[in-house]
């Protein structure tokens, strides 16, 4: 198969599955109130690729803001707050946080998540 | 289908500007709940890396759900990284080992036995290499991810029982120059200080150390120290720009190789600029040169820096060196108010690698950057039990627990007292150190191997050579494991082990730190722990030898139960009677201390009462190391008493630069530099099997330099050949600076067999230390296709 041909047809699917995709997604907005969000439904192979590597593109204030932070430079990464995409966290819990705040979550206010302070992905203290 | 990353990203972008839209969660209160019915929480270590975070493994209905740092703890205080977040996977996964296997030939499937026949087994093959051949023929390989009372009790069998002193470990290939750096520099092994004086360093000088990926909670006490004191001056060197580099005021980068000119041309400026402290040296420092340590002079040493000028140096190393960086730098080493000085495999891989570490040491007595709090010449040890078990308790072919050295007839005799063996027992002789093992394997004189939680089919240099012998039906092989691993492809023997927390034991990390994890869950299946294993093979063996003496090595653990009493018995044998009086005096760390330690003890501890308050923060310092105090000579405050020493002096080394073992030509015009990253362990059969870390990394890739690419027309995620003089791997790119021009970085994250790094790598080794320089070989590296969907592959 010439690789102009594979080129187009491989264009052609992502058009579809854009399509496909874009009216998923839709859906899943409009009923999120009663579903759980997940990440955007990938390939096994598009799953094989580094959160940051898309994110970088995709959502690049967010990514910028999240490198430039305290969890960027000592790199913690997306998937340790979110999850995997079988385990996908939109909003991380208090749990999340846990695993190295543990210590924080007596002392800071119980009725808030961490996040409404502590405001992602910069993290600085929201007063 | 192999779509382009920008068509993805295209595709993607959509998408993910949809989901966000307009949501708000709902933040219920149920969130809030913690320590719910049914959940119980157990401390320990760290299963991986050698910083020793401390962390407690969620437990419910007697299956682990979670990990969590303890915010008390001196390591890291509550701090994880992903992987210490997520190893508690590996224990209810479906991939574990759960019986003994067995295969006559290699060339047959394994056969499930029980543990009575696979005990059987292992006792009677090692039994006829023995008895036809002698200690010589057989031998023990493992791990500084064994805990300390496995690796006594192999090496207690093996040179008491079996009369072999062929005890080695994987440390042997990353942490051995270490160890003889500081044996030759300061006669002792282990820093003198720890982490303690990272919070009170003024420059941190991380060489050869990507401390961000290696050691992330390590790093993170850096960054914060940096963070919260700008002026504190941090020194990056390192020949390939890493996540390390993000903090450094300057990143050297330097021909690989060429850091002993570096290392040298800043003593020449120290001593040059008269920044050197003459008390501290007049008190406490000699000066050594050439095989023999010959004295020399402190005129002499400085005549010896002569060629190290600035310029000079900075001509060898090339890179972005300047004459006026090696000048600053050197300041900043020799003038802040503490230094500390960290290292890892960029010094220790290589062919001079004990030299590379004398001259950071050198650094460290020239200017006193030494003793006092916020100064150290800090070692960064890469597993979690490469110092407790292998340095410090016999596990390496020439020194017996508690740091002696096994040709010094004195030694033995005090190790087979303690055991109660007839003198003579020990082997005077080293045994074969690493390569000479696997060398000797290849050449059929060593028949029977025990190889324990290490894959060395993929983890030796130039494994391709060495498979060849673990591959032939000459050698019997017996791994003791949690999953199949490259190196269980070749065993005859496969024996299910214990995991971390389905067992009890102790991990002493890189600071000298002993700490105990206990047992919270049960092993999957047959699978049992190592001292249990140990145990009844060599009960066997005693039988099988005729010879009662392999059975008096376990007689004093004999009954008593696998989970606890078993291991405690074996730590208090091990502290009580090898430890005392040694430099590594663990006689105070009893697990009843542990137990009550957030973290552990820092050795010397020679009492209890010592013990609890954490041990000894700083070797040497009278009033704050007992041990200081109790062999003190003199009136001075510092006590050099370490065994490797008589004079009790610490000894600066005339060590000149030396290329290593194979620089890039004509024919192979690339370095080739391999190591770790962040997401993944070593080979990658712990963190490969958690989904998070597989996806964030899940195949080895190679590093190109945006300039190499552009001329060899590699584009990012290209395929790329990279073929040495041994081997070849085709390896997915990165296109980025990364490595300098004329260097490729490899990750050797990988066990597909086409991505095996180590398959390219170079075998020579330090003529001391023997541990091999896996960071520099000379390779081709040609553009080979463009991007392919690569599959990640683990040995089922």
């Amino acid at each position: 198969m010439g690789r102009r041909n594979v080129r187009r047809q491989t264009r052609a699917l992502c058009r579809y599955l854009f399509v496909l995709a874009l009216a998923t997604a839709w859906t899943a907005a409009a009923t999120a109130a009663e579903e759980k969000i997940t990440h955007p439904e990938l390939s096994e192979q598009e799953q094989l690729v580094a959160c940051s590597e898309c994110h970088r593109e995709a959502t690049p204030e967010l990514y910028t803001e999240w490198y430039e932070s305290l969890h960027g430079v000592a790199m913690v990464k997306c998937y340790q707050c979110h999850g995997t995409f079988e385990t996908f966290r939109v909003t991380p819990t208090r749990q999340d946080c846990a695993v190295c705040h543990e210590n924080m979550l007596a002392k800071c206010p119980q009725d808030k998540p961490c996040w409404q302070c502590h405001v992602p992905h910069g993290f600085k203290m929201n007063k | 289908m192999a779509q382009t990353r920008r068509d993805f990203l295209k595709r993607t972008a959509a998408l993910s500007a949809a989901s966000f839209v307009g949501i708000q969660l709902p933040f219920t209160a149920a969130d809030l709940a913690r320590a719910a019915d049914g959940e119980q929480w157990h401390r320990g270590t760290c299963r991986l890396c050698g910083v020793g975070c401390r962390l407690e493994l969620g437990v419910r209905n007697g299956a682990p759900f979670a990990l969590r740092g303890v915010a008390e703890a001196r390591t890291n205080y509550g701090y994880l990284c992903m992987k210490g977040m997520h190893f508690w996977k590996c224990m209810g996964h479906p991939d574990r080992l759960t019986k003994p296997l067995y295969r006559a030939k290699k060339s047959e499937p394994f056969k499930e036995i029980s543990w009575d026949q696979a005990l059987d087994i292992a006792a009677d093959r090692f039994a006829a290499a023995v008895r036809d051949h002698g200690g010589k023929a057989v031998a023990y390989y493992g791990s500084g991810q064994c805990l300390t009372e496995e690796t006594y009790l192999f090496q207690k069998i093996m040179r008491g029982g079996l009369k072999s002193n062929n005890v080695e470990g994987n440390p042997r290939l990353c942490m051995a120059s270490a160890v003889g750096g500081y044996l030759t520099s300061f006669g002792a092994d282990e820093p003198i200080g720890g982490y303690s004086d990272l919070e009170q360093a003024h420059c941190f000088f991380i060489i050869g150390s990507n401390t961000a990926e290696a050691h992330p909670v390590l790093f993170r006490r850096i960054m914060r120290r940096k963070l919260d004191n700008p002026e504190v001056k941090v020194i990056n060197a390192d020949p390939r720009v890493s996540q390390t580099s993000r903090i450094a005021d300057k990143h050297l980068q330097f021909k690989p190789g060429t850091d002993l000119s570096l290392l040298n041309a800043m003593a020449r400026v120290i001593v040059d600029e008269k920044l050197h402290d003459e008390k501290f040296i007049a008190d406490y420092a000699v000066f050594r040169q050439g095989k023999e340590g010959k004295a020399v002079t402190f005129a002499e040493y400085a005549q010896s820096l002569a060629p190290y000028t600035p310029e000079a140096a900075a001509r060898t190393c090339g890179g972005n060196i300047t004459a006026d960086d090696i000048r600053q730098v050197a300041r900043w080493v020799a003038t802040s108010k503490g230094t500390v000085s960290l290292w890892c495999m960029g010094i220790n891989q290589r062919k001079q690698g004990v030299w590379a570490n004398n001259l950071i040491h050198n650094l460290h007595i020239l200017t006193g950057q030494l003793m006092k709090d916020g100064a150290d010449s800090l070692s960064l040890t890469g597993q979690p039990n490469a110092c407790g078990g292998v340095r410090e308790a016999g596990g390496l072919c020439h020194i017996l627990p508690g740091h002696r050295p096994v040709e010094k007839e004195p030694m033995r005799r005090q190790v087979e007292d303690a055991w109660g063996v007839p003198a003579g027992r020990i082997p005077a002789e080293p045994g074969l150190h690493t390569m000479a093992l696997f060398t000797a394997i290849n050449e059929g004189t060593v028949k029977a191997v025990w190889v324990n939680c290490t894959s060395p089919a993929q983890s030796l240099p130039n494994c391709d050579l060495y498979n060849q012998g673990l591959a032939g039906d000459g050698c019997f092989v017996v791994c003791t494991d949690i999953f199949k691993t490259r190196t269980t492809e070749y065993a005859n023997l496969i024996l299910p082990t214990a995991f971390h927390f389905e067992k009890t034991g102790v991990y002493g990390c890189t600071e000298r730190r002993s700490q105990l994890t206990r047992k919270a869950v049960n092993a999957p299946g047959e699978a049992r722990p190592e001292v249990w294993i140990a145990c009844e093979w060599a009960k066997r063996l005693a039988v099988k030898l005729d010879d009662p003496v392999i059975a008096q090595c376990v007689k004093p653990f004999e009954g008593l139960e696998a989970d606890y009493a078993l291991p405690r018995a074996i730590w208090d044998e091990y502290t009580q009677k090898l430890t005392k009086g040694r430099d590594n005096d663990l006689r105070g760390a009893t697990y009843p201390v542990l137990e009550r330690m957030a973290d552990g003890v820092q050795w010397p501890a020679p009492t209890e009462a010592f013990a609890l308050t954490g041990g000894t923060v700083k070797k040497f310092v009278k009033g704050r190391d007992p041990m200081a105090d109790s062999e003190s000579k003199n009136d001075l405050p510092y006590q050099f008493y370490g065994p490797a020493h008589e004079d009790r002096k610490l000894w600066v080394w005339l060590r000149p630069q030396a290329d290593p073992s194979e620089i890039p030509d004509a024919d192979y015009p690339f370095y080739l530099s391999t190591g770790r990253i962040i997401d993944h362990w070593h080979t990658m059969s712990m963190t490969g099997r958690v989904p998070e870390l597989l996806r964030a990394n899940p195949y080895a890739f190679v590093e190109v330099n945006p300039g190499d690419a552009a001329k060899l027309g590699i584009k990012p995620g290209d395929m790329v050949e990279i073929k040495s003089r041994r081997g070849v791997n085709v390896l997915p790119a990165k296109v980025y600076e990364g490595p300098m021009e004329g260097m490729v970085f490899a990750y050797w994250h990988d066990q597909e067999e086409t991505r095996m790094i180590n398959r390219v790598t170079k075998d020579d080794y330090d003529p001391a230390s023997k541990e091999p320089e896996f960071k520099i070989c000379a390779v081709q590296v040609k553009r080979v296709s463009g991007p392919k969907p690569l599959k990640p592959f683990i040995v089922a």
